[in-house]
């Protein structure tokens, strides 16, 4: 790998780390969800510093190009983040559910009792 | 005497909500009943609001198994023996409810589903509906034994227990065959009741093609997953729930 991409890919990897703090700062991301691409970031600036990583897995794996283990690795990860995803928004969907209708029948039980007070008070 | 809810899952019934409402509240003065608005676009929350009817209404849409299911919450919080569930949209008659709710007082089911294939009277749905209801009806049969014929109606009643279970899990969209599986892995009796199914006089039904090919695929999975995941109950004694 040539001085001049290397150097493009580590800062890239530190464009993706300074981003992924700023938004962690600002409390616009889940720290407990955001571990992972933070770690993904360290792997991706390890690679990139030190590329015979990819050499070694290629040859591990019998890959001919390591362009292409970078991409079914990256591939496989992206896969894994998007499956998480899936159960994290299943997981809340449940909750959203149970939080509308107990809300819902909230709203019915105070709109009762609005109902009896006012008849209480214009009895008074 | 037994505590019935009848619960009415609405969603854009504007046409028929009050008509429904007012024959129960007219000839069945003996059940309780409850609206479940789903976040209705039309003027469905307008009418219940201003007719003072018992509703609640739901401040986003959840389907049909989350209406119901804030339906089945609320009996278990008010305590009623039976819950009912009937459509919003005028297609069940509530004068079989009695025929409906009649097993479960005696004890021999825990939940009954109204059938109009039994006795074949009344509106007998198209062709395809008929086709999937008879595929669903297979595959509930596979995954637990139980023989339902209508197995997507939702003219049901289930039991205090069973409307307990309910409260606490129900399947978000196209409940209704995922309920019976449910319900009879858990060990409660399933029963077929005869009833007579009208066609809907006013509004919009929600079915449509690329609708009952997610219905077709999803509910049979949905079936399966439901069998895999669940280690299958004694066959609970169907309590005989005390007068």
């Amino acid at each position: 790998m040539s001085l001049p991409l290397q150097i493009f890919l580590i800062v890239c990897v530190l464009v993706f780390f300074l981003m992924i703090l700023r938004y962690l700062i600002k409390r616009k991301l889940n720290l407990k969800y955001t571990l992972i691409w933070l770690a993904a970031a360290l792997v991706m600036l390890v690679i990139a510093i030190f590329p015979q990583i990819i050499n070694f897995l290629c040859s591990l794996i019998g890959i001919q190009t390591p362009a292409n283990a970078v991409f079914f690795f990256a591939i496989i990860f992206l896969f894994c983040i998007v499956m998480m995803l899936t159960a994290i928004v299943s997981h809340m969907n449940i909750r959203v559910y149970r939080n509308t209708q107990m809300q819902a029948i909230l709203e019915k039980r105070v709109r009762e009792l609005e109902k009896k007070l006012e008849e209480y008070e214009s009895k008074e | 005497m037994k505590r019935v809810l009848i619960i009415i899952p609405a969603y854009n019934e504007e046409a028929n909500i009050e008509r429904v409402v007012e024959n129960l509240k007219d000839n069945f003065p003996q059940y309780d009943y409850i609206v479940v608005n789903d976040c209705s676009r039309d003027s469905t929350e307008q009418i219940l609001k201003a007719k003072g009817y018992n509703y609640i209404s739901l401040p986003a849409n959840l389907g049909i198994g989350g209406a119901v299911q804030s339906g089945y919450i609320y009996a278990t919080q008010n305590n009623y023996d039976i819950a009912i569930q009937i459509d919003g949209d005028g297609q069940h008659d509530p004068a079989y409810i009695e025929k409906l709710i009649e097993p479960i007082i005696n004890g021999e089911a825990d939940m009954t589903i109204g059938s109009r294939f039994i006795e074949k009277k009344g509106f007998q749905t198209s062709f395809m509906r008929r086709f999937g209801i008879k595929l669903i009806r297979m595959v509930i049969r596979l995954c637990c034994g139980t023989k339902v014929t209508d197995t997507t109606s939702g003219f049901r009643a289930t039991s205090r227990e069973l409307t307990a279970m309910f409260a606490k899990d129900y399947a978000f969209d196209y409940p209704e065959p995922e309920a019976i599986v449910a319900a009879s892995l858990n060990g409660f009796k399933v029963k077929d009741v005869a009833v007579e199914m009208k066609e809907r006089d006013g509004g919009v039904s929600s079915i449509n093609a690329l609708r009952s090919m997610y219905y077709m695929i999803k509910v049979p999975l949905a079936l399966i997953f439901l069998r895999l995941g669940t280690r299958r109950k004694k066959l609970k004694k169907a309590k005989k729930e005390g007068k």
